[in-house]
């Protein structure tokens, strides 16, 4: 983000201010999915449907690590992106970059592999869940990385692809509303199709995002 | 803006939509007539029952008088009425129609062959009336009228022919491939068509794909049914056992599309398999998941 302090009132302010509360909404959105599993209860929601595998102990502790660690991930979008913090409030951006690196590191990636593995819809939507989970993992170690050699469009570059992937969650419900309202599809057709769409089209934004920004 | 705001009702429907069970589950109907000079329970108590061949099952359609064209579906239902006994002029017997089971006694003459019959039901239920009914033994033909005691009701009298029908479950009764493609709704305020149009849905031929009496279900094979395939899959069980539904969807379909199917009873959980009892167990966790998260954001 080269641009200049965005100055209240100005388009880029209102941009801004609605892509945040965008954002909001749709934590609120997942924050309100997540508390499905709180207390902890193994036949709710999603589970009803995961009663083959929920026995297996290294599936239920992903699921669970997943299900309650994610949300934090998402919460990164907030600060992290914010030119106003990175110039005045490096610590914060610090702190709160560290703490996502931690969580998708050693949390919500592999436990989103693991679970990954069991996914619905078969082969397909399987590859798809646990090469995201790949990637992810990927993307957010050489961001980490890039950052600790001081390369810093390097960091930016792979922030963006790393969160794109984070932003998945939200953006396959969406599809998958989207696709249900429109089409009425078959619900493990749905299932198969958003296991792609909700994350690589995120992706090709990113990349995007990348060559705009970066490249000049 | 608009969009987000109903999305979030949506979310919020969705979460509430836990205890809201659309499941119809065959549930029993206690018939609390105790009013025992006119409905024995103990027949040794009277002199031995005329023989007269009549004393079987008939089947056919329960046909409001005075059909409203736009209510159509509502008006007709599949009853099954048993003659129980006879003695001296006496007659005995229940009807089955419309997830209601009810006894009814009268008297009856016989004149060439034929007894003309008139019965009145116990009259402690909202649904009694009176029955007034040929019953053509050689033919093996009921034909006649139901009168309700309460004029109020929305359909206050019935006409019916009714053939002779034995019921029996089988478990390989399948459901007719033509019931893939009918629409079908809930319903629930039958004077309101456009209300219920926002619960319609199409059967596919994935409903009949697999007779869930008969054939053990994996998830494999449930995960990707429509939630309205699902229902019907499952309610199929029921009515091979000769379940009288109440629901009207439920009613709808077997009433007046499956050719098989045979009203004989309102309580058919101790009649299940241990297969069948499976097979609903698992098509309930997916009509359930597909009732909560089918159409709403998140899963």
């Amino acid at each position: 983000m080269k641009s200049k302090h965005a100055h209240p009132f100005s388009y880029k302010f209102f941009y801004n201010s609605f892509l945040l509360l965008l954002l909001g909404y749709f934590c609120i959105l997942m924050l309100q999915i997540t508390m499905q599993y709180i207390p902890y209860e193994t036949d709710v929601a999603f589970l009803r449907i995961k009663q083959d595998y929920i026995h297996l102990l290294h599936y239920r502790i992903s699921f669970f690590v997943h299900v309650y660690s994610s949300l934090f991930v998402l919460l990164a979008g907030f600060s992290q992106f914010s030119d106003t913090i990175l110039k005045k409030a490096r610590k914060i951006h610090r702190i709160a970059g560290r703490l996502y690196v931690i969580v998708v590191l050693l949390l919500s990636a592999p436990s989103g592999f693991i679970i990954g593995l069991y996914a619905n819809g078969g082969i397909s939507s399987r590859v798809a869940f646990c090469l995201l989970a790949v990637l992810w993992f990927t993307y957010t170690l050489l961001a980490f990385t890039s950052i600790r050699k001081g390369n810093l469009k390097g960091h930016k570059a792979f922030m963006y692809r790393s969160y794109a992937l984070a932003l998945s969650a939200i953006t396959l419900r969406a599809w998958k509303y989207l696709i249900v309202f429109l089409l009425h599809p078959r619900p493990m057709d749905v299932y198969r199709i958003v296991a792609w769409l909700g994350w690589v089209p995120n992706l090709f934004i990113a990349e995007l995002i990348i060559r705009k920004r970066l490249k000049k | 803006m608009k969009k987000l705001l109903y999305l979030s009702a949506l979310i919020i429907a969705a979460s509430c939509g836990d205890n809201k069970e659309v499941v119809e589950t065959a549930t029993a109907v206690v018939n609390k007539h105790d009013s025992t000079e006119v409905f024995p329970t103990d027949s040794s108590s009277f002199p031995t029952p005329l023989q007269e061949g009549v004393e079987t099952s008939y089947i056919g359609d329960f046909e409001a008088v005075d059909a409203k064209p736009d209510r159509v579906y509502y008006y007709k239902n599949k009853i099954n009425i048993t003659i129980d006994s006879l003695r001296g002029n006496e007659i005995f017997g229940h009807s089955v129609v419309a997830g209601n089971q009810r006894p009814f006694s009268g008297t009856y003459s016989l004149t060439n062959g034929v007894h003309k019959v008139s019965a009145v039901e116990p009259g402690d239920d909202k649904y009694d009336g009176k029955f007034e009914f040929d019953l053509n033994g050689n033919a093996g033909t009921i034909e006649g009228t139901w009168t309700a005691n309460n004029t109020k009701l929305e359909v206050n009298k019935r006409k019916y022919k009714l053939n002779k029908g034995t019921f029996s479950y089988s478990a390989s009764a399948n459901l007719p491939e033509s019931l893939s493609g009918e629409i079908v709704s809930e319903w629930n305020n039958i004077s309101k068509f456009e209300e219920d149009a926002s619960t319609a849905e199409m059967i596919t031929a994935d409903a009949m794909k697999i007779n869930a009496s008969a054939v053990k279900l994996k998830k494999e094979d449930v995960e990707n049914m429509y939630k309205g395939d699902l229902e019907l899959m499952r309610n199929a069980i029921y009515a091979r056992h000769g379940y009288s539904f109440k629901s009207k969807k439920m009613r709808y379909i077997f009433d007046n599309l499956v050719d098989w199917y045979i009203p004989y009873t309102t309580d058919v959980r101790n009649e299940l398999t241990e297969l069948e009892k499976e097979n609903i167990a698992l098509i309930k966790r997916y009509e359930k998941h597909a009732n909560v998260y089918y159409d709403s954001y998140g899963r």
